[in-house]
């Protein structure tokens, strides 16, 4: 596989990618997919009593209506792209990163670096989490406002 | 009372939905514009029937949602086969778009409607709808933060401003406490009265309720060695004097009433 992709792409960085779409790319779909399939079909009906059509029907419950969901099933295959980063420069070390660096000092048994790189993999990772949960606060104010009982 | 039955708005002429079973069966009734002398107000009927008995389906049918199998739903005075779009719905779960606010989910109604407003009239509009509807201070809020009440108001509120005329409310009274429910009856009444040709069409199990808003009832059950449900009682309440007393529902005869009807559902 990573032969087939090393060919396919031009150099380390467009490879690394690559493998981290491959990877990530059917997690996305199926998430987005079960968003879609959860969807209320009284959702369309209610649309259509208000007289939209199949477009607007479409714009208003599956895009701006989930738009919300979508953000967070990224946030959440962020998360497991994140996780993937190390395997994925494990892979393809000729570009250097975070998880060549890891792997390398596991190999000489720098115990030090290794324990270093994983709390800065750690401490980036809920960094880009508390900022993706910013985003989707000020971007979707309706996810966060308090639920009335 | 002295009322007058004009002209049919809206018939149900042999209504049947077959699925691996009759649901309905020959479902045929008539909704009639009914005026009394100096009083100007809509009709409000329901369609009792027990739980599964097919309520939702002749629901979805009477909204223009659901094809049957048989028979037709016409509307209007010129009484065209009905159309999605030209019956309102309350449903249950009071569904309104959770990514807008109330005043959105409001002014969304109307974009659509056969009268066009400028941006100024809407929220004119919107305004003087949402103070008679006592939702004034949650226009800024969304439908998460509403109560189940507020929602229910906001959904029904919704419904009229597109400009629909007949409105069909699924259940409303269900899951709501007696002070409510007596809010809610208030609320259906005030929306009767908004303009002659409303009409409310009440789907529901809940016989007390029902009758004591209606003017008009229809029972729908099953008939014995018969498959589906159809109308088997047309109650006119008008008739039996029992329509359009706030207090119906201390009246002695009205729940000796209610008593009997239960047992036909």
């Amino acid at each position: 596989m990573i032969f087939l992709f090393t060919l396919l792409t031009q150099n380390g960085s467009q490879l690394k990618i690559s493998l981290l779409i491959f990877g990530i790319v059917p997690f996305f779909i199926t998430s987005l997919l079960s968003i879609i399939a959860d969807i209320d079909k009284q959702e369309a009906e209610l649309c259509k009593t208000l007289r939209m059509g199949p477009w607007r029907t479409l714009w208003e419950v599956v895009i701006v209506g989930r738009l919300d969901q979508v953000l967070e099933v990224m946030r959440q295959n962020f998360a497991i792209a994140w996780m993937m980063i190390t395997m994925v420069e494990g892979l393809s070390m000729s570009e250097g990163g975070l998880g060549t660096m890891l792997i390398k000092s596991n190999k000489y048994i720098d115990m030090d670096t290794v324990f270093a790189l994983l709390i800065i993999i750690f401490l980036v990772g809920l960094f880009f989490d508390w900022l993706l949960g910013r985003l989707r606060a000020w971007l979707f104010p309706y996810t966060s406002v308090q639920t009335a009982k | 009372m002295t009322h007058t039955r004009n002209e049919i708005i809206l018939s149900a002429e042999g209504v049947g939905i077959t699925y691996d079973r009759v649901i309905l069966r020959d479902v045929t009734f008539q909704v009639h514009n009914i005026t009394r002398p100096e009083v100007y107000q809509g009709q409000v009927l329901s369609l009792i029937g027990r739980s599964g008995i097919g309520k939702t389906q002749l629901f979805k049918i009477l909204a223009g949602m659901l094809k049957p199998t048989t028979g037709t739903v016409r509307i209007g005075l010129d009484l065209h086969p009905v159309q999605a779009g030209e019956v309102g719905i309350v449903p249950q779960n009071y569904l309104l778009f959770r990514h807008r606010t109330v005043q959105q989910n409001l002014g969304i109604a109307m974009e659509r409607s056969e009268k066009k407003r400028t941006e100024a009239e809407t929220k004119e509009v919107i305004k003087e709808h949402s103070e008679l509807f006592q939702l004034t201070e949650h226009l800024a809020k969304y439908p998460s933060q509403l109560s189940g009440g507020q929602r229910q108001r906001v959904s029904i509120l919704q419904q009229i401003l597109t400009g629909t005329k007949t409105i069909l409310l699924d259940e409303p009274f269900s899951g709501l406490d007696v002070l409510m429910v007596d809010k809610v009856i208030e609320l259906l009444v005030k929306v009767s009265l908004m303009d002659e040709h409303n009409t409310l069409i009440i789907v529901s199990h809940d016989v007390e309720n029902a009758l004591a808003i209606s003017d008009t009832a229809f029972i729908l059950a099953a008939q014995q060695g018969k498959p589906g449900a159809t109308i088997t009682e047309t109650i006119d309440l008008i008739g039996l004097g029992m329509a359009w007393e706030k207090d119906i529902r201390q009246n002695a005869r009205f729940r000796e009433f209610t008593e009997q009807i239960k047992h036909k559902i």
